[in-house]
């Protein structure tokens, strides 16, 4: 045995013990609590259409479920507390890690010729000022309370009924032997948690591993390649479901009555060849 | 070298293993706290979100964390209560002594009933240390509470992998998750519903059981009376399958609360399905539970009913001779206004209940909160009667209330109801 495979036995027989010693001086002190705060909610925009169907909201640590209702207001301009705003879900759809719930509008509101909608009518009104509130009472699983309320004020603008179109996607060029970011260009906000997932980079039918970054709340990408572009072929695939924030996809819009065809029903995916420079 | 270097590399091992293999063994207090973190990391699921008991007492558990389904083999216990009526009332304290924890700690997922033991078993989440721990527990009438090992031997389905991709991404952000609403077992195949954080969409998946590891799904279609129709995109809540004139169909419950009808031969992989809207119980309101059984009215004439149980309403009794007329009809097509329409059966006075399960022949088992107190309550209803006794304070319990002749048979039905429920001692002669 070489002096280094003794230094490695010695070192690892200290170490597991040290491990054991420390988990139990571990045990004996009181856990910290990291305190949570939002980080975001989504969608970013301030102009949120009166047929908006969901927000995301961010937390910086995992959080309790329970009655998340009661830990969220929606105050209008004057202040009131509006009710039956967001759908009371039996289930609470969180992400696998507990850091993000999404708030659903009530569906029946948002679609048109659907009870809810026909006697309330949207839930929101355009032109009006709104505040949404995440109140403190809302606790970590570690058992913090929020750090402080986070609100979102929004104004309400035109419903959103035209579905994305492929032909307004813009797409930058990529520059061989670098790594500088592709951009693409949506024209509008899109689904951000859906961007992450639904578009891709491919090249030979294999996805281009990398990082994409939210850039212009939503309404574009930056893809940053973890290898450097090279001179072949590349196409930027879309998921045909990926939504804008009103759940208009490149299939077609939400409220899609029954006398007009989805688009792209046939295939997964929708392609764009991007340029080399 | 090299070898030196790797023997050196396995005798450290050895000795961290026996260094620390004597702190870590578990001890067999330890091991009755099933589940640990440790253990639960071994064991087959991430959650335990929805219940299902299928054929020869196989367990499905829904787990929406790792978008599977795990079929347990289970055994049945010996349970001498079993027929009688479960009357547990603060049972969160059952739970809360067996896991150590608080009542704001435990989230009650769904209740199912052991087809031979009649033993509830209960999916529930609570908190150890910074995360949620899945876990079943089993309950009886006598109040034997433990925990069901998820480590017993079992098989599992992974649904469709780009349904539920359980990955961080590149920027360590977690994205889609779904979320199983229910599922039902019929003639060799599981019908999947489920909701996603991220995609509003009407998405069933079907897989064969045993399962082969594949699975289907078909997008189901249900349209509104508006400006031509307008599809909804609904995802379905809650189902289970009827036998119509011969044919199997899948009878859905979505939010605000339409009554579908899908033929299950449509249901093919990949295929776009438009189910019928038979009747709309009532908007603003959230399905939740959907029971088959057969049920009995006052003149013991039996009939198949679906008990369908709602967050925001009291039930609807669905007798499936309705359900038949309704469905040979063209359905719901056009607006009626603002009430309940169609086909809805009718109402039974269970609200407030969280989840319900079939019990045996005369009683439907509820998990459920007390509005008062917010006590967790385990606790039986008898079929066609769909109510407790002890819920109400009425003017027959007040001292010297007497039954008129007429009256008899209301005082037979509380005498029944009162010996049910554990009130021997209030029983009117």
């Amino acid at each position: 045995m070489n002096q280094f495979a003794l230094i490695l036995l010695l070192f690892s027989v200290t170490t597991a013990c040290n491990l054991n010693t420390k988990k139990e001086h571990l045990l004996q002190e009181t856990p910290v609590v990291n305190v949570p705060f939002v980080k975001n909610i989504y969608p970013e925009t301030n102009n949120i259409p009166e047929n908006i169907l969901k927000f995301y909201i961010q937390f910086s640590e995992p959080m309790r479920e329970g009655y998340f209702l009661k830990h969220i207001r929606l105050l209008d301009s004057k202040g009131n507390n509006l009710k039956g705003i967001f759908f009371d879900n039996q289930y609470e759809l969180w992400t696998t890690d507990h850091k993000q719930i999404t708030l659903l509008v009530d569906p029946g509101r948002v679609k048109t010729g659907l009870k809810e909608h026909l006697k309330r009518g949207r839930a929101f009104e355009v032109g009006e000022r709104y505040q949404l509130i995440i109140d403190t009472t809302w606790k970590s699983i570690n058992g913090g309370f929020l750090k402080e309320p986070f609100i979102k004020e929004f104004i309400t603008v035109a419903e959103d009924v035209i579905a994305p179109n492929i032909e307004t996607i813009k797409v930058s060029e990529i520059i061989p032997s670098t790594k500088e970011p592709l951009i693409v260009m949506f024209g509008e906000e899109m689904d951000v948690l859906q961007l992450k997932e639904y578009v891709h980079i491919i090249s030979n039918n294999s996805i281009i591993n990398g990082r994409v970054k939210i850039k212009n709340k939503g309404k574009q990408i930056q893809f940053i390649p973890k290898d450097e572009w090279k001179d072949i072929n590349y196409k930027l695939r879309i998921d045909v479901r990926l939504e804008d924030i009103v759940a208009n996809s490149y299939v077609g819009k939400f409220d899609l009555p029954s006398t007009e065809s989805k688009k792209y029903l046939q295939q997964q995916f929708i392609y764009k060849t991007i340029q080399i420079k | 070298m090299k070898k030196i270097v790797k023997s050196s590399f396995a005798l450290a091992l050895l000795i961290i293993v026996i260094s620390c293999n004597e702190k870590n063994k578990i001890t067999p207090d330890e091991h009755i706290a099933i589940n640990t973190e440790t253990k639960t990391e071994l064991s087959a699921i991430k959650s335990a979100n929805v219940l299902e008991f299928g054929p020869n007492n196989v367990l499905f558990v829904g787990d929406s964390q790792a978008g599977a389904i795990i079929a347990y083999e289970t055994k049945a216990n010996e349970n001498n209560q079993k027929g009688k009526a479960y009357n547990l009332n603060d049972f969160d304290k059952n739970i809360e002594e067996l896991l150590g924890i608080q009542s704001d700690e435990l989230i009650i997922r769904d209740l199912a009933v052991h087809p031979e033991s009649n033993e509830a078993y209960i999916a529930i989440s609570y908190i150890s240390g910074s995360k949620y721990i899945p876990a079943i527990v089993i309950a009886n009438q006598s109040r034997n509470t433990r925990l069901m090992d998820l480590s017993f031997k079992h098989t599992k389905l992974k649904l469709q992998k780009s349904d539920v991709e359980d990955f961080m991404f590149y920027d360590n952000f977690k994205g889609k998750s779904l979320t199983i609403t229910d599922l039902d077992y019929h003639k060799g195949k599981l019908y999947v519903s489920g909701l996603s954080n991220q995609d509003f969409a009407s998405t069933l998946r079907i897989a064969d059981y045993p399962f082969t590891g594949k699975s289907s799904t078909s997008s189901v279609e249900i349209f509104h009376a508006m400006h031509g129709q307008n599809e909804t995109r609904a995802p379905i809540r809650s189902l289970t399958v009827v036998n119509l004139e011969g044919k199997d169909y899948l009878l859905a419950a979505y939010t605000c609360t339409p009554l579908v009808t899908i033929p299950i031969d449509d249901l093919v992989d990949g295929a776009q399905v438009k189910g019928k809207t038979i009747g709309d119980v009532g908007y603003g309101n959230t399905p939740i539970d959907m029971l088959k059984y057969v049920g009995q009215d006052m003149q013991k004439n039996e009939f198949e009913v679906v008990l369908l149980t709602n967050k925001n309403q009291a039930a609807n009794v669905l007798p499936v001779a309705g359900i038949n007329e309704a469905n040979k009809g063209e359905g719901l097509t056009k607006f009626q206004g603002f009430g309940s329409f169609g086909f809805q059966g009718f109402k039974a006075p269970l609200a407030g209940i969280s989840h319900v399960a079939e019990q045996d022949s005369y009683h439907i088992l509820g998990i459920r909160r007390d509005f008062d107190s917010g006590d967790l309550q385990l606790v039986s209803f008898m079929k066609n009667l769909y109510m407790r006794i002890s819920d109400f304070q009425s003017e027959y319990e007040m001292p010297g209330y007497t039954y008129s002749k007429e009256q008899e048979w209301v005082r037979d039905l509380q005498n029944m109801m009162k010996q049910d429920e554990g009130f021997e001692n209030l029983i009117e002669k």
